[in-house]
């Protein structure tokens, strides 16, 4: 798993509210409802990734033995894992390219 | 993710294609049946489609997904007179050696058949379309 701590990204509030409202992300972070962290988001959206490669596995099975799944079922499961994944990937990537960022700066 | 909502109205069209087509081959199978659990021949059946519509459109998607797309709605037997048809060896035929036999026009049922072919094959190219637009979205920022 994922140790995001070292990045200091917990504390980066990403509610979509905040930028809409136009409000700072110190008023949000201090405000009555705690913004989702960026750790939070990424742990479910893992977490959603992971759901839909195991429901894919599982209409797979269920076709292969001759279960109830029918095949349009089971590729559009697998397309949908394959959107998380990639998505997930995405994500990785970004964070990875900021790591590097901040690595690159020069105190 | 809406997107994937939007493969899933795609996913209920080739479900509800996929239920006419097997009816369309129930028919054509059966197009030469003359004892059915009901008694008489075997009557012609068709799919009856309905919209789907749930309407918590509002507020965030999250695992919610909102059900959209088509089903079945009922499967509705046609009330056709059967055919009359003279075959004194038939075991079913009557004293005066009439056969009642379904009344399946084999045309209607190939036509039929493209049909759902062709309706399966334009959900599927929406939801690849779907799908391209997904892969598109996550190319953003890629330059």
């Amino acid at each position: 798993m994922l140790n995001l701590n070292i990045f200091s990204l917990g504390s980066i509030p990403v509610s979509p509210g905040s930028l809409i409202n136009g409000k700072s992300t110190g008023e949000t972070s201090q405000g009555s409802q705690p913004a989702a962290s960026f750790k939070d988001v990424l742990a479910q959206k893992l977490e959603q990734a992971n759901a839909l490669q195991k429901q894919a596995d599982q209409l797979t099975e269920s076709f292969m033995t001759g279960g109830e799944a029918d095949i349009h079922e089971m590729l559009i499961a697998m397309e949908k894992a394959d959107l998380a994944l990639r998505e997930t990937v995405e994500i990785r990537n970004k964070l990875v390219d900021a790591y590097k960022e901040i690595e690159k700066m020069q105190i | 993710m809406s997107l994937l909502s939007a493969m899933d109205t795609s996913a209920s069209g080739l479900m509800a294609e996929k239920r006419r087509m097997e009816l369309i081959a129930q028919n054509v199978a059966n197009i030469e049946t003359t004892r059915t659990t009901e008694g008489g021949p075997y009557k012609r059946k068709v799919a009856v489609f309905r919209e789907v519509l749930d309407n918590q459109l509002s507020g965030n998607a999250g695992d919610k997904f909102n059900r959209a797309g088509v089903e079945v709605a009922e499967v509705i037997t046609a009330e056709k007179e059967p055919l009359r048809v003279y075959d004194p060896q038939h075991p079913d035929a009557d004293q005066d050696g009439y056969v009642l036999k379904p009344n399946i026009n084999l045309a209607d049922e190939i036509v039929d058949s493209i049909t759902a072919s062709r309706a399966y094959s334009a959900n599927v190219t929406v939801l690849n379309t779907t799908k391209e637009m997904a892969v598109k979205a996550l190319s953003i920022g890629r330059g």
